[in-house]
């Protein structure tokens, strides 16, 4: 090897070695932090724990990072304790973060067997719907129609009639879908997830107009900060296929939240906190910090 | 029905440099610095003494300096009568200062009679009625979005209407017309200090055997006081500005004078009123900063004896609404819950507040206290999993 090979070797080698190390940490963060998702949805928690840490020790003044990795970390516990917690009202509580997360994240293989559970246990119109609403994410659509069956009814909550049709629209049966869609009204303060499945139910039924008024009033109702993880179920949701193509429906995904969270940490004072009405009382609202 | 009143007169000169000097401070504060003037407003202190007593705890925005300047306020008002609202109220200066400007560009002011004046003073105790009434209810300073003075202070705050500033010109505008009519009929920190002003200790006097009964006293009072018509000026709407003893023609003995009650009728100068006046105000926000007394105070169950307390700087606490954040962390129900948390007392800053916890040291320890203030949490009313915003470090 010559001179002028072997100085160019060492030049490109060096060249390389510090544009690894100026590129270094936030890359490296940045792979660790994708590594963590993509083996989060693999539903290995313990791998995707080690690679946020990864990410956290790799770039620390990246707040994401910390707090993504400080919430599974407390989610890897929580799923330990869940299944040793002897206190229903406990239980419920942990439950219902528990699935929280795994809806943020997708995972609901992982909520099936916490609905099923706490059916098991409750044997209520509420928690049929819970579970009906993972069987139908899961696919299982005759499962979920069993599963609501017993709570089926002209006064059932509006949420499990749209829920029942829903499985019922999957299976082909769309006349009684019609039928609960044109029946079931909901009000102007309806939850975002109620709100949601009837722009489902209304995509299935082929009415792309009303779908998209729906979603966009599921959205207008979603806190900011789970707007990404709602707008994301949509465009994944397979009962929107049919629709994903019509004008109504692409502006529907892009609605902004229309509700207000706090933004104290910005301000000198609690001037314009929209908690300022209602956060003056000595006793902080049970299960509602802020 | 209305008569004219004689032009505005020009202020006396060191009451006119008191006033520039604490409007100065409160824009500098205000507008230099980006303080929160908030918590320097006596009117703060009535409106959060009721929920203070009743629960160690201010409205969102208001501090214990709020109560520290009340204490001044109202002990400047039992010698020196209402001297602070000529001397240091930033409305009261405006609105002095917009109705001198009128004078200049011709605009005479308009005397109302007497008794309509009277009937038009009552309103001050309805507006302290009702915004007493409504905090108290609520524990909030829900007008404050109306407020044209907080409008200013807080740099146009989020929750400020429109409102704010059609109160704001309103004011400006009556201002122009008739002496200071926020002042002396909708004021109500005024309808709060009336009582204490009434028995005021320092008085304006007039000396009928010298007076010339030529009425310029009672021409230049701003607060429209027939102070030709009195020897004692009782009136508790006197603001001791000293504008009748500066314009009174007659001197050597002098036919009006300003001092305690006495023999002695030598008129006391207008610089001891304005030291005496600092002197009450400094030690108002001395105290504040010598006994800082927590302003949010939350409590699980009584201590007991052997309760021990940490002392925390928390980053983020910066206002009441974190405090109640950080109470409902204290308070979690989950696997960061602590079990013997008995008392929260914070004093919140802008960055980084303080925490003081109280706590049972057989069922918990300072660790676990550091994990439930630090650590995320579900939120129930979202459905969704948030970061705490605070960190911890040892005092």
């Amino acid at each position: 090897m010559s001179a002028q090979r072997i100085l160019l070797c060492l030049v490109t080698g060096a060249f390389l070695a510090a544009a690894a190390v100026a590129a270094g940490p936030a890359e490296n963060a940045a792979r660790h932090y994708a590594e963590a998702q993509r083996l989060l949805e693999t539903t290995d928690f313990d791998g995707a724990l080690k690679a946020y840490g990864d990410a956290v020790a790799a770039d620390k003044a990246n707040v994401d990072y910390q707090q993504q990795f400080a919430i599974l970390r407390q989610v890897v516990q929580l799923r330990q304790a869940v299944v040793k917690e002897k206190k229903p009202e406990k239980r419920e509580t942990m439950s219902r973060a528990l699935r929280s997360f795994y809806y943020g994240h997708r995972l609901y293989g992982e909520a099936l067997p916490l609905d099923q559970g706490q059916h098991d246990r409750l044997r209520s119109a509420e928690s049929a719907a819970l579970l009906a609403e993972t069987l139908l994410e899961l696919g299982r659509n005759s499962e979920a129609e069993a599963a609501l069956a017993p709570f089926i009814g002209s006064d059932a909550a509006p949420a499990v009639r749209i829920l029942g049709a829903i499985a019922q629209a999957r299976q082909g049966r769309l006349d009684r879908a019609r039928e609960v869609a044109s029946a079931v009204t909901l009000p102007e303060s309806a939850p975002n997830g109620q709100l949601y499945h009837a722009a489902r139910l209304q995509a299935l039924l082929g009415q792309p107009e009303t779908a998209a008024a729906l979603l966009t009033r599921a959205l207008q109702a979603t806190a900011p900060g789970s707007l990404a993880a709602a707008r994301a179920r949509a465009r994944t949701c397979p009962d929107f296929a049919s629709v994903t193509s019509n004008a109504a429906f692409a502006a529907a995904l892009d609605t902004a939240s229309k509700i207000s969270e706090s933004k104290c940490s910005a301000m000198p004072s609690c001037g314009g906190c929209p908690q300022a009405k209602t956060c003056g009382h000595a006793t902080p609202p049970a299960g509602s910090p802020q | 029905m209305t008569r004219r009143a004689g032009p505005a007169r020009s202020t006396s000169r060191p009451r006119a440099l008191t006033q520039l000097a604490f409007l100065a401070l409160v824009l500098v504060s205000v507008f230099l610095m980006r303080g929160h003037a908030e918590v320097w407003c006596p009117f703060g202190g009535v409106e959060g003494l009721y929920g203070f007593v009743r629960t160690g705890s201010l409205p969102c925005s208001l501090g214990v300096a709020n109560l520290f300047i009340l204490g001044g306020v109202l002990l400047a008002a039992l010698l020196l009568r209402r001297a602070f609202c000529s001397h240091a109220c930033p409305i009261g200066t405006i609105s002095e200062w917009v109705g001198q400007g009128a004078a200049r560009i011709g605009l005479r002011r308009r005397r109302l009679p007497e008794r309509l004046d009277r009937a038009l003073a009552r309103l001050q105790y309805v507006t302290l009625a009702v915004l007493l009434y409504f905090t108290w209810r609520t524990g909030e300073l829900i007008f404050r979005g109306f407020d044209p003075c907080y409008a200013l202070i807080s740099r146009h705050g989020e929750d400020i209407t429109a409102w704010a500033y059609v109160a704001g010109g309103a004011i400006l505008a009556g201002s122009a017309l008739v002496s200071l009519p926020f002042c002396r009929w909708l004021c109500p920190l005024a309808a709060v200090l009336y009582p204490f002003s009434r028995i005021g200790l320092f008085r304006v006097r007039r000396d009928a055997q010298t007076c010339t009964d030529c009425g310029v006293c009672t021409e230049v009072c701003p607060m429209e006081i027939p102070v030709a018509r009195r020897t004692t000026v009782h009136d508790a709407h006197c603001t001791a500005c000293l504008e009748c003893v500066a314009a009174c023609p007659t001197r050597a003995p002098a036919a009006i004078a300003w001092g305690p009650p006495g023999r002695n009728r030598r008129s006391w100068s207008a610089a001891t009123l304005i030291a005496m006046l600092g002197v009450l105000i400094g030690a108002a926000v001395g105290g504040a900063q010598l006994f800082p007394m927590p302003s949010f105070t939350h409590e699980r169950g009584a201590a007991p004896a052997d309760a021990a307390s940490i002392e925390l700087r928390v980053t983020e606490l910066t206002c009441r609404g974190r405090a109640v954040l950080l109470a409902s962390l204290l308070e979690r129900d989950d696997l960061h819950a602590i079990e013997g948390y008995l008392r929260l007392e914070v004093w919140p800053a802008p960055e980084m507040g303080r925490a003081r916890i109280t706590y049972d040291p057989d069922r918990m320890d300072a660790d676990g206290i550091r994990r439930a203030i630090t650590e995320p949490y579900y939120d129930a009313a979202t459905d969704g999993w948030r970061a705490s915003p605070f960190g911890v470090g040892d005092r």
